[in-house]
């Protein structure tokens, strides 16, 4: 039964497609404990979806291949024509291993300016979560002659440690700038993911 | 679980078992050049006098429309705004035969509209932009989707909106000055998109991204009574989105074509009359000379033969995944996909 055999194949996607994702010169032996400073890096160790991630650019500035390392925020309706911090992401384009991959890790919570920073938040499923609590969705993209890598994957367990974003407020209290760095540990079913990051932030987007 | 997609999934348990799809694998003949912004949906204009030189109009949501020619080069840029979807119709304006062009417009939630010229320059209508939004309608937020649609009681602009609002307008022409009026609105539970009219059929078909299929009559005067096509999940949509939808009708055989986003394909229905079309075929569009079509957004199609490298007509698809992070357009020939269809 065609349909049948589309599915099962679906199902099986990771299993055949070009699946890890491998940095050259990786010098870490093992997943970093701690968020590794205030230089713009990133660091993805674990799985995600079954598929290997072993990527060092602990120095975006020497990183081979990176073709835009950029973080937004994302801000929606608050009480009073104010605006809410409610998401930011963490995304990446480059070519590894001869594969262009675009890379992208989302975090929301229902207003990270309520937070005093460090803090720590526990992950998640619920969206835009009041308190300390955040969830994660890590969308992988791309292609090679044999297959095609398209995931969206969250239901993350864990903790991100949001240690530094910064910034300067326009009038409406939107922050366009800065850093905004942080660590994680989670677990997704086999998944296990350690992450740390500072990614210059380029822009931001009103979710109205 | 919503009320329509309850009822779409009501409407599949009862639908009685059909024969899975034929799966297809073709190749792209021709893409266009890559955007650094976001292509969505493409629109075909054939060229009356030369049908080897139309171009493919496409939607980039982040910039503007564009033009290119048949081998995929570009040869035009219209910075208009964050267009999302484009649809075309043959207008007369200001006593001459013109394409009218329309799309929808995201910053400022606007349906705005371009002339073709017989010639193939392009230029803005006036007025350009038309709220999209209707105070006779409450509750539109977010326009998302665009089509055009024709029948012997003018033309029509359709949009719809994210929170599931279907608007359907005339457009009138008083000495070369478009104007709108509304003539029929509904809604379906969730998030829409894709939409097209089969203007000789009279239907409207408009895809609910998370559901599936529905066709209403085009007519302004009919209810909008829905009547689904396909549900998700299903043999030709078995995961979401469904997003771009359009008409391939050579004479012979007529195909509703449907971008199943969600498996990279493109979905192919038999349309016969008022029958609940059935789904035919998977079209994948693999590795070749071109890179294969990923996460489809749009589409276009048309049964005009276009010169030599299209003689049967044209499948066009926003593809996702190119090289230098850029999104674009790959153009398939017709002739490839009949190859696998049944006569």
């Amino acid at each position: 039964m065609r349909h049948l055999t589309l599915a099962l194949s679906l199902l099986a996607a990771p299993a055949f497609a070009a699946d890890a994702t491998v940095t050259p010169g990786n010098t870490l032996t093992a997943p970093p404990a701690e968020w590794l400073g205030e230089v713009p890096h990133l660091v993805v160790m674990g799985t995600i979806n079954g598929r290997a991630f072993d990527l060092q650019m602990t120095d975006m500035a020497s990183a081979a291949g990176v073709a835009e390392f950029a973080g937004k925020r994302e801000y929606l309706p608050g009480e009073g024509g104010t605006w809410r911090y409610g998401d930011f992401e963490v995304a990446l384009k480059a070519t590894i291993d001869g594969v262009e991959k675009a890379l992208e890790f989302e975090f929301e919570n229902h207003d990270f300016t309520a937070h005093s920073l460090p803090a720590s938040f526990a992950l998640q499923d619920k969206e835009f979560p009041e308190g300390l609590l955040s969830n994660l969705e890590a969308q992988l993209e791309w292609e090679t002659a044999e297959a095609t890598v398209n995931d969206e994957i969250a239901g993350w367990t864990g903790t991100l440690t949001l240690t530094t974003d910064s910034g300067t407020r326009d009038e409406k209290g939107l922050v366009p700038d800065g850093m905004i760095g942080g660590f994680v540990t989670a677990t997704r079913g086999g998944d296990t993911l350690v992450m740390s990051f500072t990614v210059p932030v380029a822009e931001y987007e009103l979710d109205d | 679980m919503n009320s329509t997609i309850k009822a779409l999934a009501l409407c599949l348990l009862a639908t009685p078992v059909i024969a899975d799809p034929l799966a297809l694998k073709v190749t792209a003949v021709a893409e266009t050049e890559g955007t650094s912004g976001d292509a969505d949906d493409p629109a075909i204009w054939v060229n009356p006098a030369d049908p080897a030189k139309s171009l493919i109009l496409g939607a980039d949501k982040e910039a503007g429309l564009f033009a290119y020619d048949l081998t995929g080069k570009q040869v035009a840029f219209l910075p208009d705004g964050r267009l999302n979807n484009v649809d075309l119709r043959p207008f007369t304006l200001g006593g001459r035969a013109v394409t009218l062009v329309g799309s929808s417009r995201r910053d400022d939630g606007a349906m705005v509209f371009h002339v073709i010229e017989p010639d193939g320059t392009i230029r803005q209508a006036t007025p350009f932009a038309h709220p999209a939004a209707s105070a006779e309608v409450p509750g539109t937020t977010h326009i998302y989707g665009f089509a055009m649609a024709q029948d012997a009681g003018g033309t029509y602009a359709l949009v719809n909106f994210k929170s599931g609002h279907v608007l359907q307008y005339r457009i009138t022409e008083n000495d070369g000055q478009l104007a709108l009026t509304l003539v029929r609105h509904w809604k379906v539970a969730t998030q829409p998109e894709g939409m097209f009219a089969d203007d000789a059929g009279g239907h409207i078909y408009v895809g609910e991204e998370d559901a599936g299929i529905w066709r209403y009559p085009l007519s302004p005067d009919a209810a909008p009574e829905p009547f689904v096509v396909d549900a998700i999940p299903s043999a030709c949509l078995p995961r979401d989105d469904v997003e771009g939808l359009a008409l391939h009708d050579d004479g012979r055989a007529r195909w509703l074509v449907a971008s199943a986003q969600g498996v990279d394909r493109a979905a192919l229905y038999r349309l016969r009359g008022e029958d609940k079309p059935d789904c035919v075929a998977m079209v994948e569009v693999a590795e070749g000379v071109f890179d294969r079509v990923t996460e489809t957004d749009g589409l276009d199609a048309t049964a005009t033969p276009l010169g030599p490298a299209f003689p049967q007509g044209l499948l066009v698809m926003m593809d996702d995944q190119n090289a230098g992070f850029t999104t674009g357009f790959k153009l398939m020939n017709w002739a490839d996909i009949a190859a696998g269809l049944p006569k």
